[in-house]
């Protein structure tokens, strides 16, 4: 495990914040933490990478106790945050080999590394460029190229594609699955569930300081889905046939959207969906479109806390 | 070390509006006072001699060593003199604002003398009746010490010593002030003072609970002390350059002399513990304020360094003084005022042991603000996100 963390307790005036949070990470996977706003997200972060101090429990990064007099651990770990943290007086390799510089006293090595950060993000052709005749995609990228020029094992990435262009973002997410490549461990938060599920191998959902749940995401899906969803399009379908279907025990909840019908039911019941097709076989109706609809990350993060992701974090 | 120092000059020195408050804007004021005051020759005396009257005495000695004071060609350049019989008569004349002020010898009940001066309404008139009032505590025998008073109000005590040397020196250029060199002071303690704005910037640049910049420098293997220094360094040396190119302006360009020739080593050291002592303070208050926004921070910082700077009399002429007289202690506390009065003595007057105690207070309180800086920064909370 590249990071350990065993009964971590974080506490505000008495407030808890992280309550015996557990976490494992393995070593070159991509995590994903997710979390509403108040989850203890941020605060869990900060105490990994020693900005503050826990109340209790142990933090172990690459088998040491972290902490801020750590220097070779802080070698170890880089820093993408979700505000772009870069000096506005500074172009584009001014700024990377600033904060490489914070690493890498070695002037040739430390070149080397800034063109390699500048090439791996996509910034040749602006490196003499101050940051504000960037676009946004442009500064994520110079972002991520500060956190990880001095080529850090584990990278801790805070919602690092908000506000940026479909491509820009495709191109940070490859950029983040090249990191992975290159052995990196990356701890990635973000609200867009769509890339959590595209690019992360583990995924934590936290909520009151806790990890509620843990696993790839087909082990979370299946983890909380009790629950079958089927749509069925067909012209006819009114009020009545709506009715009927309530009635049908098990299901638990009809959704209507025009020409289709959403049937929410318990999954192990199968005599439920015939019941369901029984019905609108009654009626005279001919189904124009019948399927499964397969819950996403969302409907997880959604029946675990409760709450909207996007909304709240 | 070196690196981190040439970064951040590139930070410091790129940011515009630092470049414009603490050298643009000092050098339109000096020139707008200039374009005010017309040609260099004006500037550099008296576009109107001011009025004094003497009021004399009964004893001949004393008339007589007053009397040749006066008589200095010098002095006649920028006063007109005039005998007056009376007291009321004098006082009469200034409340009609016919006279700027005028001097009369008070006896002691321990047989010293005092010379009393009555003040007007005319900023530059009054610093001309403290520097004559000075140069008679130098130079005449028998006065043990001097008195300003304003036309109306209290009165304020400039100095107070056992000068009983007898003196023969005249007044000699130096020790008249410029008038342009009088409204041209503040320029330069706000360019001192409004350097440390710039500070803000840095501090919060590399504090992690400030900015993710901060953050960034804060979980890096770079020792923090170090990257702070640099950045101190770089903020002093863009304030220092700046400092001496508005001198330089100041002295060649408006053809106002600073002293920069006469007392360079002074001037120097005035600059360069004022930089000091207000990237201090400014650090102080950074740190103090270190839970509140940029912009609210911004706005206490610069909020504390104008009301140091107005009560150092860069908007009021003589107000340092009165607050000197009346609060001590908040003019020993204020740097601003205490670099204001280095500035001035060293432009005309003969004794600079002023300046090394101004200077001395001015380190002291900088020691201070290190310390309270120390204390806010070790009690500074690290969390960002």
């Amino acid at each position: 495990m590249i990071i350990e963390v065993e009964n971590l307790v974080k506490k505000y005036s008495g407030k808890i914040a992280v309550d015996h949070l557990n976490l494992q990470v393995e070593e070159g996977i991509i995590y994903g933490l997710l979390g509403p706003n108040g989850a203890g997200k941020s605060t869990t972060i900060n105490c990994l990478l020693g900005l503050l101090k826990s109340d209790e429990g142990t933090i172990k990064i690459l088998g040491e106790e972290m902490n801020s007099n750590n220097l070779k651990l802080k070698a170890n770990i880089g820093v993408i945050p979700q505000n772009v943290a870069v000096f506005e007086e500074l172009n584009v390799y001014e700024n990377i080999d600033f904060f490489c510089g914070l690493y890498i006293k070695d002037k040739e090595q430390r070149k080397e590394l800034v063109n390699e950060a500048i090439d791996f993000v996509g910034l040749t052709e602006y490196k003499k460029y101050v940051p504000k005749k960037l676009s946004g995609g442009l500064l994520r990228r110079l972002n991520i190229a500060c956190g990880i020029a001095h080529k850090p094992k584990i990278v801790f990435m805070d919602e690092p594609t908000v506000a940026v262009d479909p491509q820009s973002r495709n191109n940070i997410l490859e950029g983040v699955l090249k990191l992975k490549e290159q052995g990196s461990t990356i701890i990635y938060t973000s609200h867009y569930m769509e890339e959590i599920e595209q690019i992360c191998d583990k995924i934590a959902i936290m909520d009151s300081g806790k990890i509620i749940a843990e696993g790839t995401t087909e082990e979370l899906k299946n983890k909380i889905t009790d629950t079958e969803k089927l749509v069925i399009c067909a012209n006819g379908i009114d009020d009545n046939i709506i009715e009927k279907l309530k009635n049908i025990p098990d299901v638990k909840l009809i959704e209507k959207d025009n020409n289709c019908i959403k049937v929410s039911y318990k999954k192990t019941q199968n005599s439920t969906l015939l019941a369901i097709l029984q019905v609108i076989e009654e009626k005279g109706i001919i189904i124009d479109k019948i399927y499964n609809e397969v819950p996403t990350l969302n409907t997880v993060f959604l029946e675990l806390t409760g709450k909207q992701l996007r909304d709240n974090m | 070390m070196f690196k981190a120092y040439k970064d951040w000059l590139k930070i410091v020195s790129r940011k515009p509006m630092n470049i414009f408050w603490i050298l643009f804007f000092p050098i339109i004021l000096v020139t707008l006072f200039k374009m005010t005051m017309g040609s260099a020759e004006v500037v550099s005396g008296f576009s109107e001699k001011v009025k004094l009257e003497l009021i004399k005495t009964d004893n001949s000695f004393i008339d007589k060593q007053i009397q040749s004071a006066f008589d200095s060609e010098e002095l006649k350049n920028y006063c007109e003199f005039n005998i007056s019989d009376s007291v009321e008569s004098s006082q009469e004349k200034l409340e009609k604002e016919e006279i700027d002020g005028y001097f009369y010898i008070q006896k002691n009940e321990d047989s010293t003398y005092t010379l009393v001066a009555k003040t007007g309404y005319n900023n530059f008139a009054n610093s001309m009746i403290e520097t004559v009032s000075e140069e008679f505590v130098h130079t005449a025998n028998n006065i043990y010490n001097t008195v300003i008073e304003p036309a109306i109000g209290n009165s304020q005590e400039i100095r107070q010593g056992d000068y009983t040397k007898q003196g023969d020196e005249s007044f000699k250029e130096e020790n008249v002030p410029s008038l342009a060199a009088i409204y041209t002071y503040p320029a330069i303690i706000y360019s001192i003072l409004f350097t440390g704005l710039i500070v803000q910037y840095s501090i919060r640049s590399m504090s992690s609970n400030m900015s993710y910049t901060g953050m960034r420098v804060e979980l890096s293997t770079d020792k923090k002390s170090k990257t702070f220094i640099a950045a101190i360094l770089a903020t002093f040396t863009v304030g220092f350059i700046a400092l001496i190119i508005l001198t330089i302006y100041i002295q060649y360009v408006m053809e106002v002399d600073l002293g920069l020739t006469t007392h360079f080593g002074y001037l120097m050291l005035i600059y360069i513990v004022g930089l000091i002592v207000s990237i201090l303070l400014s650090s102080m208050i950074v740190m103090l304020t270190n839970r509140k926004d940029e912009q609210v921070q911004g706005n206490i910082l610069s909020a504390v360094l104008m009301i140091m700077y107005f009560f150092s009399g860069g908007m009021i002429g003589n107000l340092s003084l009165t607050i000197k007289k009346y609060a001590p202690f908040l003019y020993y506390i204020n740097p601003a005022a205490l670099l204001s009065d280095s500035v001035n003595y060293l432009s005309y007057k003969k004794d600079l042991s002023v300046i090394w105690l101004n200077l001395g207070i001015i380190a002291l309180s900088g020691m201070v603000y290190l310390i309270v800086s120390i204390f806010a920064l070790r009690r500074k909370k690290n969390e960002l996100f």
